[in-house]
């Protein structure tokens, strides 16, 4: 009887079962995601040892610097970039360039714009890039370009990529200058524009950079950053003097026409705990100019909630000096090439600071596309001086939209008998 | 001559550490790989500084730099 009572409960338990209904079509999906970034860039120096004035002279500088950047994803295999800013200077040094005090020289501002593509295989496996863009300033035009390829394991344990990158730079003055429009000539300190010092503007740059990232365990990845340059062309900086041992002579700065580097960084990330990470770099730099250096940097990102990252870093750099650099009035009027940049001496700078990210992600009812906000301040000093205060923000902007297409899958008809 | 040595051992000895010491881990296992803090390269906050770095040091190239701008005060 009970057997009978469970046999009709079951069959009662089916009735409003139905067969799975055979599809005849799906929908594909396609993400379209568009990012924007806003960044603002504050910096402002001061020191004592500009080369535009030999190696002895104000240093104060301050720039500000706007840039938008906009990334397009139509699907998940295309991306466009493209990134344009505009860095307004105000530079006490530059004032030296002639001797009328706040003169136009006082003042500058550079423009540049790149625009790039990236497009990734549908394994997601290989990616391939280009881009290209440009840089000008009263006294600078640079036209630049790259490509690049990556390679990512299936199991994403490790990727390679490789990226060369060229630009063609002419440093002649004139192009923003009213009246001009045109790249006229080489801006000399005003008591040396009796003679061309140079028998070239240009300046040609190739960079070869090769990245290799690898995971070592679920909580540690390595990064791996070799790579070689190599410029050719003016590589001096047309209004810098140099002032020399005999008290007498006075000369713009000479550089040798070539020059090689190689650099190679190494990045170790770690995740020890639950909330806090720590990122750390060193880089070694060897180039034929004699400059030997040594960057270690050291960030620890601590998340106290989920969506808010604070970012304490610092770093510590060291470099030997160019054999052409000697300080003021310390030059052999014989030499070939000399300089008295301070960039090219030999010393120990540190910088430290901290930074910071809130993800929003739509968070904010009346901001729904509002991604994210970060932002971060460094003090750099370097052993001769000179040192900087540096504040950036960025204010990230991204959509998403789902496009749904409905498709009817090819159905194979029977054969003809 | 010495520092050369030194340059090739540096990459001898990461190399070796690649070939060797790396574990497998899988897909579920990726949660503090996959985290935006453990991104290997250099970060779009960091950009500005960077270029700052490339202009007061010597050892320019090799990082990324963009294009332009003489770097001259």
């Amino acid at each position: 009887m009970r057997k009978k009572y469970l046999v009709m409960g079951l069959m009662i338990a089916v009735l409003p079962l139905r067969a799975q209904r055979m599809d005849t079509a799906y929908q594909a999906k396609r993400v379209a995601r568009t990012e924007v970034q806003v960044l603002y860039a504050h910096y402002v120096q001061d020191g004592v040892h500009s080369a535009v004035t030999g190696g002895t002279g104000t240093e104060k500088l301050a720039v500000y610097s706007p840039e938008l950047v906009i990334r397009h994803q139509p699907d998940s295999s295309h991306a466009f970039q493209l990134e344009g800013g505009v860095d307004v200077i105000t530079s006490a040094s530059t004032d030296k360039i002639d001797f009328v005090v706040s003169s136009a020289s006082r003042k500058d501002g550079r423009t540049h714009a790149n625009i790039g593509y990236t497009y990734q295989t549908r394994s997601h496996r290989m990616e391939f890039g280009g881009n290209t863009g440009f840089s000008i300033e009263s006294d600078y035009f640079s036209l630049g370009g790259g490509l690049s390829a990556s390679y990512t394991r299936p199991d994403q344990s490790r990727s390679l990529s490789v990226e060369v990158q060229g630009y063609s730079d002419d440093l002649r003055w004139g192009r923003l200058n009213p009246g001009y429009h045109r790249p006229v000539k080489l801006i000399y300190p005003q008591e040396l524009r009796t003679q061309e010092w140079y028998p070239t503007t240009r300046r040609h740059s190739l960079n070869l950079s090769l990245s290799l990232y690898q995971t070592i365990n679920k909580r540690m990845a390595l990064g791996l950053y070799p790579g070689i340059t190599w410029q050719q062309g003016l590589l001096a900086t047309p209004f810098h003097r140099v002032y020399f041992a005999d008290q007498t002579t006075l000369k713009v700065e000479n550089l040798p026409g070539t020059r090689l580097k190689i650099p190679l960084g190494v990045q170790l990330n770690v995740f020890p705990g639950r909330i806090w990470i720590l990122r750390a770099g060193y880089r070694l730099y060897w180039d034929d100019f004699g400059i030997w250096a040594h960057t270690f940097s050291l960030t620890t990102p601590i998340k106290l909630t989920p969506s808010l990252t604070l970012t304490p870093h610092v770093r510590v750099y060291t470099q030997t000096a160019a054999r052409y650099f000697r300080p003021y009035q310390a030059h052999d009027p014989a030499s070939e090439y000399y300089t008295s940049d301070y960039d090219l001496s030999a010393f120990t700078s540190w910088q430290a600071g901290a930074g910071g990210r809130w993800l929003l992600a739509g968070r904010l009812p009346m901001l729904p596309a509002l991604h994210d906000l970060q932002w971060r301040y460094s003090y750099y000093h370097r052993a001769d001086g000179l040192h900087a205060h540096m504040v950036s923000l960025i204010i990230g902007y991204a959509t998403e939209k789902t496009k749904t297409r409905r498709t009817t899958p090819f159905i194979q008809s029977a054969p003809h008998p | 001559m010495k520092r050369s040595c030194v340059l090739y051992g540096c990459i001898v000895l990461i190399i070796s550490v690649l070939s060797v010491g790396c574990q497998s881990v899988k897909p579920y296992q990726r949660v503090y790989l996959n985290d935006s803090e453990m991104k290997t390269g250099k970060r779009q906050i960091e950009r500005f500084e960077n270029s700052v770095q490339a202009y007061r040091e010597g050892a320019t190239g090799g990082g990324g730099k963009g294009s332009g701008g003489c770097g001259c005060n």
